[in-house]
């Protein structure tokens, strides 16, 4: 008779990988294990050391350690360790120890070693399992994702058209015609003669004259055909490198309403990609979202549009979007609105008697709004304001644009840190003096509400003045410790969700159900640690994976701990994401909760890891800039 | 340590005419004397082997010994009277269990009771197709051979092993083990505090899964003879390396 144990098959056939092996070679496989017993504190591997199994833990619980004597991790009944060892090289990479007394399976390696190369799930698994679950989810991501992996260059349709800048409208006209373009490049002197090799241009060019500026600034304005491009062409040129994403250059014509943008290689044009280029390759965007809102007439029409921002959200992730871009795209869905709030509003109340620049706060500037967001917004007035005189004029306008936002969906703030909020208005001057106020004299408590304010940038009018003031916070920020050891400190309080042996901690929510929320214990705190880096580094980028760039450059992170950190940002995003999806398609109300139960075991442990990787992030901030033990 | 019966003081019982064996519960006071006298008694070729096997010697410890962990289920617990009606063994030694070269039988018998059907969930059908125990005990004991034997109770396994081999064999079947219940209860008295001697405070439970749990070992819901031999391993390891007893010669252990 075999000797099979039904209680070794039955544990290890419930736990994963070993849950996708056919029952037969689940039995042989159980047959094959040696079975060892650690007292609590012995060492199970020691560094070094041959390895010649796969050990599962069956009982108790056991700590790795990395080289250094660092602790990597801890695992309880079910996890598997000494993977790394066998796969590398058959010496022990990672020491364990017995936390607990344990009882161990060992798979001998060569059991193990012929599983994975006959299986192929159940080889991922150690594969992803030991090199970053996130890296590999976010690499798949990425590999499957059409918009990200389809460069600029590979959908515009021919080389740049270009002319001189004393060329008159009328040769414009003609060349454009015969190119069958609608738009050419323009170079400004004779000495920036595009090279003779396939029309590359050795300088970039001083501007850009498209069909709409034909129409507009020659015909509507009745100048002569003789009128040299000159005088009517855009000067300020945005354009897009020749190796950016299909959806950089998107969001790039979104954010500055513009539908061509000459690509440049080396300081040289290669080509103009045009929206119809974009929407050709893209026919369903947020894009068509973005001109339907500054479409509208009505505050009415604008909220009966709005339940469309969650079909774009589900639209992007079926198309496998990442979260940067469903973000950025949320964010500039979320600018439109506030944009053509205000317009109607200037249409409604009249031009400002002073410029102003409405700014947007906290995730809509950092280009990371989801769907569940309330609004935070400001306002930076004219030093001219006077409040006898212009006060009323911007209540109504802050009222009109608040109120507008909150029947579309994105609700009045909590914390009053709206521009209807008399406090948020203020000239530059004054929200200068509110900035070094905040750097200089840090009241954490203080600080804890105003840390949304360190995320701003400028969605309307004098949108140079909220760079000015991003600049002045950058430099009052960036090398005074006291202020970033109360932002560290406010950093740390919100801790993730990970007991012990790294089991969820779920808590009650609103629906009386034990959930995880996955903004305020994992991608806002996330978003605080890179921010306060940011800070420190004087970096002007708003956005979390932007500032992780300059974060990178700046060399602050130990080597990886940037990608680490930004593919738990991804991760939790993502998750975030699927489940706000999952509840608009349900029917459901969307928020940022989850419940660890409905999550599949791979979605766990990465959820786990993402969190671990904030915990170690945490713990990098208390190091890098709290003052002594007790900070 | 338990005291061992002094074979001198209650003489071998004469069964037939042929070999004196060992009464019921008695085993030997001097191992090799014992074993040396066997090798030379008429008895099947198995069982000579069996005693000819190199026994662990004075110098011998529990961190270089070869164990065998063995169990048997049984219809009651009369050795005399009950029928054993599972085996389970499995090699280890103090650092790994071998699962790879674990045994174990099922063995023909006709005294099953319907309340021991309950307990191993071995039914008469399968009993019926089983092997009889007279062709299972020589592989048993060519298991045995050579290793210590580890139980958890001796007063079942060594006695049932004893009065088979004496009814089906005419021989004596004996060997020092280590028994795992014993080690327990003697370290649970030498913990025992001062004031629990004083009020004689009964001892906590001795079984199996009990002393399992003292030493974190996961319960085994199935219950059978294999996964008791199993258990039974992992306890002696669980002991020795509570107990430090990994340096001490193993012989100190028998009994």
């Amino acid at each position: 008779m075999s000797a099979e144990i039904q209680d070794i098959i039955a544990f290890v056939r419930a736990h994963e990988p070993f849950d996708c092996l056919p029952e037969s070679e689940l039995a042989t496989m159980c047959g094959q294990i040696e079975v060892s017993y650690f007292q609590a504190q012995s060492q199970i591997l020691h560094f070094g050391e041959s390895i010649d199994s796969l050990c599962l833990i069956r009982s108790g619980s056991v700590e790795v350690f990395r080289r250094t004597g660092e602790l990597y991790n801890r695992l309880e009944s079910g996890h598997v360790f000494g993977q790394m060892g066998i796969l590398m090289n058959g010496h022990v990479r990672y020491p364990v120890r017995a936390l607990e007394d344990s009882l161990i399976y060992r798979i001998p390696s060569q059991v193990f070693l012929d599983l994975c190369e006959q299986y192929g799930e159940f080889g991922d698994y150690f594969e992803v399992n030991e090199h970053s679950t996130l890296q590999q989810v976010v690499l798949n991501q990425v590999a499957d994702n059409d918009m990200t992996t389809v460069r600029v260059r590979d959908i515009i349709q021919r080389d740049p058209v270009y002319l001189y800048a004393d060329a008159s409208v009328h040769e414009c006209a003609k060349e454009m015609t015969e190119q069958r373009v609608s738009s050419v490049v323009v170079f400004d002197h004779a000495t920036d003669q595009p090279s003779e090799e396939a029309g590359v241009s050795v300088a970039l060019p001083s501007g850009i004259v498209t069909d709409r500026d034909l129409r507009s600034r020659v015909l509507a304005e009745g100048l002569p055909l003789s009128t040299p491009l000159r005088d009517i062409m855009s000067v300020d040129l945005i354009t897009v490198e020749h190796d950016a994403y299909v959806y950089e250059a998107m969001l790039l014509m979104l954010r500055h309403n513009v539908h061509h943008l000459p690509l440049v290689h080396r300081h040289k044009v290669t080509g103009v990609v045009s929206l119809s280029d974009i929407v050709r390759h893209e026919s369903q965007n947020s894009l068509l979202l973005v001109r339907g809102i500054m479409s509208q007439e009505t505050v009415e029409d604008l909220v009966a549009l709005s339940p469309q921002v969650a079909s774009v959200m589900v639209r992007m992730l079926k198309e496998d979007a990442n979260s940067h871009m469903i973000g950025t795209a949320m964010s500039v869905i979320g600018r439109a609105f506030k944009q053509r709030l205000l317009q109607l509003a200037e249409m409604a109340l009249g031009p400002p008697p002073v410029p102003y620049c409405f700014l947007a706060l906290g995730s809509m500037a950092r280009e990371e709004q989801l769907l569940v967001t309330d609004q935070d917004n400001a306002m930076i007035l004219s030093a001219d304001y006077n409040e006898a005189k212009h006060g009323h004029y911007f209540k109504s306008l802050a009222d009109f644009v608040c109120d507008g936002l909150h029947a579309c969906g994105y609700t009045y703030c909590d914390g009053g840190i709206m521009a209807s909020n008399p406090q948020w208005r203020m000239t530059l001057e004054g929200w200068k003096a509110q900035f070094s106020l905040w750097i200089e004299k840090p009241d954490p408590q203080a600080l804890l509400n105003a840390s949304i304010f360190f995320d701003l940038s400028g969605v309307a009018g004098k949108t140079a003045w909220a760079e000015q003031l991003t600049r002045f916070i950058v430099n009052k920020a960036k090398s005074n410790r006291p202020f970033l050891a109360a932002l560290a400190r406010n950093a740390l309080n919100r801790t993730p969700p990970l007991g012990f042996f790294k089991n969820f901690v779920v808590e009650k929510d609103g629906r009386q159900r034990y959930s995880l929320n996955l903004k305020r214990r994992g991608t806002a705190p996330l978003v605080d640690v890179i921010r306060l880096h940011a800070l420190a580094e004087g970096s002007l980028a708003q956005n979390s994976f932007d500032r992780l760039d300059d974060i990178a450059q700046s060399k602050l992170l130990p080597e990886g701990k940037r990608d680490e950190i930004s593919d738990a940002l991804e991760y939790l995003s993502m998750i975030r994401i699927r489940q706000q999806v999952a509840a608009v398609e349900a029917g459901e109300t969307a928020d940022n909760t989850v419940e660890p139960e409905t999550l599949s075991q791979k979605e766990r442990r990465g959820l786990k890891e993402a969190f671990q990787v904030l915990s170690n992030a945490q713990k990098f901030l208390r190091y890098r800039y709290t003052a002594g033990p007790t900070g | 340590m338990p005291k061992n019966f002094s074979a001198t003081v209650i003489p071998p019982v004469q069964r037939g005419n042929v070999v004196s064996l060992y009464p019921y519960q008695v085993v030997p006071d001097q191992w090799d004397d014992f074993f040396c006298e066997q090798s030379q008694q008429d008895m099947p070729e198995f069982l000579k082997t069996f005693y000819r096997q190199p026994f662990a010697d004075d110098q011998q410890r529990v961190n270089a010994t070869e164990f065998v962990a063995i169990d048997i289920e049984t219809t009651g617990m009369d050795a005399q009277q009950d029928d054993i009606v599972s085996i389970g063994l499995v090699p280890f030694n103090m650092s790994r269990i071998f699962l790879a070269r674990a045994q174990y039988w099922v063995v023909r018998s006709r005294r099953l009771t319907s309340s021991s059907v309950v307990v191993h969930r071995i039914t008469h059908s399968d009993v019926a197709d089983a092997p009889s125990l007279r062709s299972i005990l020589p592989k048993v004991a060519e298991q045995l051979q050579g290793k210590q034997v580890v139980v958890h109770y001796r007063y079942m396994e060594r006695e049932f092993f004893r009065s088979a081999i004496a009814g089906l064999f005419g021989a004596n079947w004996l060997f020092p083990v280590v028994d795992t219940l014993e080690l327990e209860s003697h370290y649970l008295r030498r913990e025992r505090s001062l004031l629990a001697k004083w009020l004689q405070k009964p001892l906590p439970s001795v079984r199996l899964p009990n002393a399992r749990e003292r030493y974190h070992l996961p319960a085994y819901e199935n219950h059978n003879a294999l996964v008791d031999a199993l258990a039974t391993a992992e306890l002696l390891q669980a002991q020795i390396a509570k107990q430090h007893l990994s340096e001490l010669p193993v012989r100190t252990l028998w009994c």
